[in-house]
Parts: C-alpha cells; sequence; structure tokens
C-alpha cells in the first residue's frame, strides 16, 4: 500500500514553484534548452516525490511543445512525417527506459536509480556540454557562417537501400530507411524516460545522422516532445501521480521566463549563448559529482560514509546545482539590460543623424504630402501592380522609396537555430530583388524588417522610416472569399501610421482618374480632401461618389447631396475637373459602378483603421471595395 | 500608438482568461486531487481536503485505516490533460504579448541596406 501524497500548497510554496519555473524557463529559453535538469530536481526539493515531480514536470512539458511546434510548423519548418514516426518510436523507447528503472528499483532500490540516473546524466552533460564548449570556441574564432555541407554520415545513410524499409522524409530531402530512424526516435524515448531531455540524442542525430537541417531538427523534435509527453502524461496519469496544479504552477512562471530568455538572446552574440549553455551544463555536471558517494556507499560498493558527510555532500551538491541557475539567471537578465541599453542608445544616434535631402518641400500638409512610400512586397506575382505603381508614385513625386519585405520570423527559437533568422532574411532579401531592379531609376532603400507576423513588420518599418504610405498588393481570391481581404492587408490598414493603398497585381499606375467616395463623415472629408490633393499634383479630373440606400431618410439624402457639393466647391477655381453623383445603392457597389463609369483607375476611401470586432461591424465597405476592385485603392487613414 | 492600444486590450483580455483559468483550478483544488487519485483504484482515507489516497491497497488493509475503496476510473487521466491544454493556450497567449506591452521587444528593428 502507498500513500501518494501531492506537496501541500501555501503561499510560499506557490512563490518558490512560480520563481523556481521562472528561472528554469529564463535559462531554458536562452540556452535551448535544459529546463527539465532544473526543474524536476527543484519539485523534490520542495517536498513532491521523485514519480510524482517527473510526471508534473512531462505534463507542464507536453502542451508547450504543441504550441511550439504549431507556430513552427506555420513557418515550414516541421517535418511532420518524421516527426511521427519517431515519435511513436520515442514512445516505445520511454516504456523500455520506464522498464529499465523499474528493473533497477526492483534489484537496487531508489539509491540504485538515483546513481544510473546520475552517472547517466554526468555521461550525456558531459559529452553535449563538450560539443557546445567547443562549438562556442568556433564560433568566438570565425565569424564564417557558411552553411554546414550534408555531413558525411548522412550522405552515407541516404544512400543506403534496404528494400521494404525506405520512407521519403522531406526534412532529409531524401528516401531513408526506417531502419536507421527507429533507433533515433528509441534512444531519445529512452533517454526522456532516464533523465527527462531526450532532445539531447534526437536532434543531434537527426541531423548528423538523418542529414536534417538544424532549423528543421529543433522543430521537429517538438512533434517527438509532444507525442512523447502527451503519451508520458497519460501513463503516469493512470498510476494517479500527476499533480496539474504543480504543473501549472511550473509553467505560470515557465512561460514568462522562456520568452524573456529568447528575448536576450536577440542582444547577445551567439557564442556568448553557446558559452552560457556549455557553463551551465559542466556545472550542473559537477553538481552531481557531490551525490555519487553517498549512493556508492549506501550500495556498499565503498565503504559506509559517515551520514553527515553524506548530507553535507547532498547540500554542496544542491548548491551547486543553485550557483549555476542564478549564474544563468544573472546571465541572461544583465545581457538583457545592457543589449537594451545599447540598442537605444544607437536607437537615439539613428534618429538624430541628418537625413539626407531627398526631395524639395512640397506642401506642408501631412494629408497631401507624399515623401516617403513604403513599398510592401512578398515577392510573388501579387505584388506586381504594387511594384509598379509605388515606383510610378516615387518618381513622379520625387519621393524616397522603401522597399521592404518581411523576414518572418520568431525570436523564441534563435538561441536554439540561430540559422532560422539568417534563412528568413535571405528569403526577404531575395523577395526584394525584382522589386529592386523595377527601383533602379528612383531614390530607394532596401528594409529588411523581421518579425513574427508580416503585418507586424510592415507596419513597424512604416513607422520607423515615417513613411507616409505603405504601397502593398492584395491576394487574388474569388468568389465570395474575394469580398474579404487578406488578413495581413486588413490588419496593415488597421494598425498602420500613415494611409495604405492597395494595389491589384493586374493594375496599371493610376492615370486617368480618380474617384473618392465620401458620406460627408469626418472620415469622408479626410478621404475627398486627400483625393483632392492628388488629382491637383497629378492633374487628373476627380469624380466624387456619396452612396445612399432606399432606407436612408430625406435629411441622409440632403447630407449626401451636401458632402458631394462640398468638395466640388472646395476644388472650385483649381485647374482640376470635378464632376460629382449621389448614386441609390450598397456603397461598395455604388463606388465600383462609379469608378467603371468615371474610367478611374484610383479609388479613395476613408478608413477609421478600427480592427477587431469593430472592424467586422463598421469596415466593411472599404473591405469590400479593397477585395473587388480591379484598380488600386487608397485607404486614408483617420485616428 | 494605435497599435500599442490593440496590444493592450488583447493581453488584458487574454490574462483575465489566463486568471480565471487558474482561479477555476485552485478553488476546485479537491476536485482536482480527487480525479488525480482516482484514475487507479485507490483507498480513499478523510472526505475533502482531508482525504488521503493510498495506491495499491487491499480493502482489508484500507478497512483498518477507515476508509472505503474507489475503483479506478481511466478516463479521470483526461482532466489533468484537457486543463494542461486550456491554460497552455490561454496563458501562452497571454505572455507573448505580455512582454511586447511591456516594451520588452527582441532586437530585431528593420534592417536598412542601400
Amino acid at each position: 500500500m502507498e500513500p501518494v501524497q501531492f506537496v501541500d500548497l501555501n503561499a510560499a510554496t506557490v512563490f518558490l514553484l512560480v520563481l523556481i519555473g521562472f528561472i528554469g524557463g529564463m535559462v531554458s529559453g536562452f540556452i535551448g534548452s535544459g529546463g527539465a535538469f532544473v526543474l524536476t530536481p527543484a519539485m523534490m526539493s520542495l517536498g513532491a516525490p521523485a514519480i510524482v515531480a517527473v510526471a508534473s514536470n512531462i505534463c507542464h512539458k507536453f502542451p508547450k511543445a504543441l504550441v511550439g511546434a504549431a507556430k513552427r510548423h506555420k513557418y515550414g519548418q516541421v517535418d511532420v512525417k518524421l516527426g511521427v514516426v519517431l515519435g511513436v518510436f520515442a514512445e516505445l523507447g520511454m516504456l523500455a527506459g520506464k522498464h529499465v528503472m523499474t528493473e533497477i528499483m526492483r534489484g537496487f532500490g531508489k539509491t540504485g536509480t538515483d546513481l544510473y540516473v546520475s552517472v547517466i546524466f554526468i555521461v550525456v552533460l558531459a559529452v553535449v556540454g563538450s560539443f557546445v564548449f567547443r562549438d562556442y570556441r568556433r564560433l568566438r574564432a570565425s565569424a564564417d557562417e557558411a552553411p554546414a555541407p550534408t555531413p558525411a554520415l548522412a550522405r552515407w545513410v541516404h544512400s543506403v537501400h534496404i528494400p521494404g524499409t525506405m520512407v521519403y522524409f522531406p526534412g532529409a530531402g531524401a528516401r531513408i530507411s526506417l531502419l536507421f530512424v527507429i533507433p533515433i526516435g528509441f534512444a531519445t524515448g529512452m533517454l526522456a524516460a532516464t533523465i527527462a531531455v531526450g532532445g539531447f540524442i534526437g536532434v543531434p542525430a537527426m541531423i548528423y545522422v538523418l542529414g536534417v537541417p538544424a532549423i528543421m531538427a529543433s522543430a521537429t523534435e517538438l512533434v517527438i516532445a509532444f507525442i512523447m509527453g502527451l503519451g508520458g502524461t497519460f501513463l503516469y496519469g493512470l498510476e494517479g501521480v500527476v499533480d496539474v496544479r504543480l504543473a501549472m504552477l511550473i509553467l505560470l512562471g515557465s512561460l514568462f521566463g522562456i520568452q524573456l530568455g529568447a528575448i536576450g538572446t536577440t542582444y547577445v552574440k551567439d557564442y556568448q549563448v553557446k558559452l552560457v549553455m556549455a557553463v551551465i551544463m559542466l556545472t550542473v555536471l559537477f553538481s552531481r559529482f557531490f551525490y555519487i558517494p553517498g549512493y556508492l556507499s549506501k550500495l556498499g560498493v565503498i565503504s559506509p560514509l559517515e551520514t553527515g558527510l553524506v548530507d553535507t555532500l547532498k547540500t554542496l551538491g544542491d548548491s551547486v546545482l543553485a550557483v549555476a541557475l542564478i549564474l544563468g539567471a544573472v546571465t541572461v537578465l544583465t545581457s538583457l539590460t545592457r543589449g537594451i541599453a545599447e540598442h537605444k542608445k544607437a536607437e537615439m544616434t539613428r534618429q538624430v543623424s541628418p537625413e539626407p535631402a531627398l526631395v524639395q518641400v512640397g506642401n506642408l500638409d501631412p494629408m497631401g504630402r507624399i515623401e516617403r512610400i513604403l513599398l510592401a512586397t512578398d515577392g510573388s506575382e501579387y505584388s506586381a501592380g504594387a511594384v509598379r505603381t509605388a515606383v510610378e508614385l516615387a518618381h513622379r513625386n520625387r519621393a524616397r522609396l522603401y522597399v521592404a519585405a518581411v523576414a518572418v520570423y520568431n525570436p523564441e527559437y534563435a538561441s536554439s537555430v540561430p540559422e532560422l533568422e539568417q534563412a528568413a532574411i535571405d528569403a526577404a532579401r531575395r523577395n526584394v530583388a525584382s522589386a529592386v531592379a523595377e527601383a533602379a531609376g528612383v531614390d530607394h532603400e532596401v528594409v529588411i524588417a523581421e518579425a513574427e507576423d508580416p503585418y507586424k513588420g510592415i507596419v513597424e518599418a512604416a513607422e520607423e522610416y515615417r513613411a507616409d504610405l505603405i504601397v502593398m498588393g492584395r491576394r487574388g481570391r474569388r468568389g465570395l472569399a474575394r469580398s474579404m481581404v487578406g488578413d495581413a492587408t486588413a490588419k496593415v490598414i488597421g494598425h498602420a501610421p500613415c494611409n495604405v493603398m492597395v494595389v491589384p497585381r493586374g493594375a496599371a499606375p493610376f492615370s486617368r482618374g480618380i474617384l473618392v467616395a465620401t458620406d460627408g463623415s469626418r472620415y469622408g472629408d479626410a478621404a475627398a480632401y486627400t483625393a483632392s490633393r492628388m488629382a491637383i499634383s497629378a492633374s487628373l479630373p476627380l469624380s466624387v461618389v456619396s452612396a445612399v440606400s432606399s432606407s436612408h431618410n430625406e435629411q441622409r439624402r440632403r447630407e449626401a447631396k451636401s458632402a458631394v457639393e462640398r468638395v466640388k466647391s472646395g476644388l472650385a477655381g483649381q485647374a482640376v475637373t470635378v464632376s460629382g453623383n449621389v448614386v441609390e445603392g450598397r456603397a461598395e457597389q455604388a463606388i465600383l459602378e462609379q469608378a467603371r463609369a468615371t474610367q478611374a483607375d484610383l479609388i479613395v476611401l476613408g478608413t477609421h483603421g478600427r480592427t477587431g470586432l469593430d472592424r467586422l461591424l463598421m469596415g466593411s465597405t472599404t473591405e469590400r471595395v479593397i477585395g473587388f476592385a480591379d484598380c488600386a485603392v487608397l485607404a486614408v487613414k483617420v485616428a | 500608438m494605435e497599435l500599442h492600444k490593440a496590444l493592450l486590450g488583447k493581453t488584458v483580455f487574454w490574462g483575465t482568461i489566463t486568471a480565471v483559468c487558474y482561479a477555476v483550478m485552485f478553488f476546485n483544488t479537491d476536485f482536482i486531487l480527487h480525479m488525480a487519485h482516482s484514475t487507479p483504484s485507490a483507498c480513499v482515507v478523510g472526505v475533502g481536503h482531508e482525504a488521503h489516497y493510498f495506491h495499491k491497497a487491499l480493502p482489508e488493509d484500507c478497512a483498518k485505516l477507515g476508509g472505503h475503496m474507489e475503483p479506478g476510473t481511466w478516463w479521470h487521466v483526461l482532466v489533468p490533460i484537457a486543463i494542461a491544454f486550456v491554460i497552455s493556450f490561454a496563458h501562452g497567449a497571454f505572455t507573448g504579448l505580455f512582454w511586447e506591452v511591456m516594451g520588452l521587444k527582441p532586437a530585431s528593428a528593420p534592417k536598412g541596406r542601400k
């Protein structure tokens, strides 16, 4: 009969668990892994039995792995097939690992398993720690970051053909015999069951044996971790030893810490991360040595030691572990604060540096000025119209053109896969290449914005370069989906600090006429004002349209008419042809029909730029016009 | 500025959901402990938060302790798994936004190149 006691949670233990989770998370976010060799011993020292600590640790890890795997799958870094195959065999490996532990427990008792775990820990940490240390020295010595060729062992594995066992794995880009894959999964699971860090085998094996690029290996490992974690939680749960409260408290601190650690890596050099990683691993390894004499003496391998001495050694070991953790935490925090301070200083210098005189000072009106244009391109055919229009606009206004592409990249994985960032930047550079070629005749600059989400990259670049206008493409859609603007476009319009021009791929730069829609509101007025300035500067005819529906009352109709008249009278005396109409029907239909009738090839609309629910309720006209128009649409932002 | 306001709103939204999840979990500690301990068959001694659970118990030993045997229900294992999924989803969304609102962003400002 075994009593199962979970940790008694009070204010102090809750605080300690969250704090341990935070420090463990911060260190593991910084060095890419290693939370496990911190969290499990810490939970045990708070009174959780070893099995409850291990089970609860696994329970907090699997949903985290799932979230991570889903995110990286979005960036195309996960080989799901390989992950699932390895995961399934890792599960078997875990069962075998557990069986070995149970057998050792039966033969030699708890001390036997403790010694076994410590020895495996020492061997694995010594091997991996020294590899990391070698990496650190190599990175520090050379600035050469050329991508590594496929390792020789992987090339050989790819060349082996064993009939009936060959499976194509996209991550490796080759057909590989399952006979090579299965042992890797099995070993990963066995190691995870023993020291809870299976990735120490899985990731290097995927890289060096299967020839999977480092970026994909670390992302695919998350799939394995999820499958193993879910299976582990299920098995331990059946034994009644998963304390989900403990797991969630650790998660509470760990999620805050892991992101802080990951952000920290973006402020330091790659070799510094590797150094911290090596130092922590080797210190944890060192701490394990203090426990071994105690285990050996209990097992009778060496002559019995005094209890006081064993306890002192254990305390020393615990202290070394604590020092390793605190050291890691302090390193992360100092590099973060120093990095942020330096970054801010650099930003200040950048902002006060005189801007080159780019264009003559045109009008002083912020609503009509186009001196800095940000062209957001993804290099696809859908951006073609935007590229043509932006280059032409820059030429016409003698404006500076910022040719921007977003390197979609999640900084959370910076520590484990520094290649990710470079790969995303390289892809973004390829995306701007054709636009840059077209922009040869105008004053331009390439901007590579790094962001987790494309819209954020565009908005941040527009803020950073103080763009007056963002020009971007629209994804081609058919049928019902066409009425909805792509999410990224809608978000850019919602969050942009300036006006946004959306250009369909086939559209030519506007040259025939401008149509502005107004309902007499301040949004309509702002659109009418901007459209008027553009019509004057480009000498193009301007049509004003205001739509009313059959449900509108007489007062609303009068307002619509006066809105049109206001624009017309405002332009009286200017060398611009103005026509105006109040049209009956649905707003977007009326605007699009009027644009065709007047041969306008630029539609100008005011937008409140709201997002989320507000956008759904109120911004649908702008969205539908952008979705259906065959010409460019300028969304004039009003705060 | 607008971006910041939208972020703040989202952060508060996910923060509230996360806090509610944790509150629900802790206000139902007894239920959760019961679910965790009753996946395998167990001997239960005492009630509510006073309850102690013994696994691999024989009915006669359990009776000596003044407890009663409860048969195991395997699907109770799904309770902690579901809790872990829900909390980590809400919490994951919250923490990412939290550091951004606090002004801590990765050093990845747009890079210019002529």
